[in-house]
Formats: structure tokens, C-alpha cells, sequence
């Protein structure tokens, strides 16, 4: 099971538990379309979308794996399937897409049938260049995770 | 809503799917029933193979579906609709 340290850093490059508060258990991922749907449109001569490039953030509440939505539509993915969420503004319906997710700092590429779609629009990661948060990584992918969270040290640790 | 005239032939079939493939995933597109399959990933390729990349319904045929739980969703950190 390879390991995962990822260091947190101030402006002098130490790795700093008040830039760990700051930004997170993030990580880049890259957004693409499923592997089934990348084949019909290649077997329709029909180009690939570019992928949608962003952050993800490992998140223990979350029971399944969220995306944010603009980030899938943009990808041309029509939703497969609608599921019940509570909000703080009561129950609603979100929409489950399908979508293929590569975490290229962890050497993860997942394949996924259904990712609950939700709006992370305004959820900058405060990194150089800050960049849009685009997933929420839930319970359903961290099963299979140990994850450590390191305060003092700035950093964190995934095993995978 | 997306999907509304399968998630509607769902609901009405409901039922007799439950007794016959419960736990599976059902393909749905329109008011036809493409197949029942034992993971979503079969489902959703199998979907894929007969509609290409029109939209079709990939239901799990379950009583009561668990609910998307995201704490700060719930809590209005993170909105959960445009």
C-alpha cells in the first residue's frame, strides 16, 4: 500500500500547521469523461473533452463522493440518476453523474458510475495559482484509505 | 428534473422489481426497461452500449435510498444547487 505525505508550506518552504488549517487535505484532480463514453465518441470521430482541472478535498462527512456540477455538464455528461440530499435549506433532489477522476499526485485514476453532483462555486483553494475546488472526496473512496491528519507537522498522510 | 419520465416508469414498476431484482440496477430509458444489472458500473456500460451518450436512468432497485450525507452541505458551508 503505497503512502502519500503531503506537506503544507509557508512562504519559507517549512511546513506550517496554520497553511495545513488554511488550505486543507487537498490535492489536484482532473476531471474526464468515463472510459465508456470516451469510446463511443471516438468511435463517432467525435473529439474528447478536455479535461476540467482542479482541487480535490478529502472530506470524512461526506458519505459519497461529491463533484461540482458546472464541472461535469462542461464535460458534456448527462446525469444518469437523481438521489435525496438534506440541505440547510431543506431536502432536495441532486443529480449522480458518471465520471472518470485522475489524482495525479497520488497515482490515482478511478473510474466512476455514479458521483453526486453539487455546487462548489466559489470554493477557491487558496494555492499558487488558486484554483477551483472541484470535488469532494467521500467515505465511498476513503474505505479503502488510511488517512492521518498531522496539525503540527503541516502535514497529512494517505495510504491507498 | 432531470430524467423525470424514467424516474416516473420507475416509481410505477417499482414494486415488481423489488420482488424479482432487488438490490440490482436498473437501465431505464423513456418507459422501457433496458435490463437489470448486479453493479452500476455494469449497468451504466450496458446503458452506454445501447444509447450511446443520450441520457438514460441507471436506478438501484432498493425500498428507501440512502441519502446524500455531507455535513457541510447540511450546514450551508458548501450550496448544494446552483
Amino acid at each position: 500500500m503505497p503512502i502519500r505525505n503531503i506537506f503544507n508550506r509557508d512562504a519559507n518552504n517549512n511546513p506550517s500547521s496554520a497553511a495545513l488549517r488554511i488550505v486543507g487535505a487537498v490535492v489536484p484532480v482532473e476531471i474526464y469523461v468515463p472510459q465508456a463514453i470516451a469510446q463511443v465518441l471516438t468511435q463517432n470521430a467525435q473529439p474528447l473533452p478536455t479535461p476540467v482541472i482542479g482541487f480535490a478535498m478529502m472530506d470524512t462527512g461526506a458519505n459519497g463522493t461529491c463533484v461540482h456540477e458546472p464541472s461535469l455538464t462542461t464535460l458534456g455528461l448527462n446525469p444518469i440518476d437523481v438521489v435525496p440530499s438534506g440541505t440547510a435549506g431543506g431536502p432536495v433532489q441532486q443529480n449522480v453523474y458518471p465520471a472518470r477522476l485522475v489524482f495525479p499526485s497520488l497515482g490515482w485514476e478511478l473510474n466512476f458510475a455514479r458521483l453526486t453532483g453539487v455546487n462548489l462555486t466559489g470554493q477557491i483553494v487558496p494555492s499558487n495559482p488558486p484554483q477551483q475546488l472541484l470535488v469532494l472526496v467521500g467515505r465511498d473512496i476513503l474505505e479503502s484509505a488510511i488517512l492521518v491528519w498531522n496539525g503540527p507537522g503541516g502535514a497529512w498522510s494517505i495510504a491507498w | 428534473m432531470a430524467l423525470e419520465r424514467e424516474l416516473e416508469y420507475y416509481r410505477s414498476q417499482k414494486e415488481a422489481l423489488l420482488r424479482t431484482n432487488k438490490g440490482q440496477f436498473a437501465v431505464i430509458k423513456g418507459t422501457k426497461l433496458l435490463g437489470t444489472y448486479t453493479t452500476s458500473e455494469e449497468a451504466f456500460n450496458a446503458g452506454v452500449a445501447a444509447f450511446g451518450t443520450q441520457p438514460f436512468l441507471v436506478k438501484q432497485i432498493i425500498e428507501k435510498e440512502e441519502p446524500v450525507q455531507n455535513p457541510a452541505l447540511f450546514v450551508g458551508m458548501i450550496y448544494a444547487h446552483p
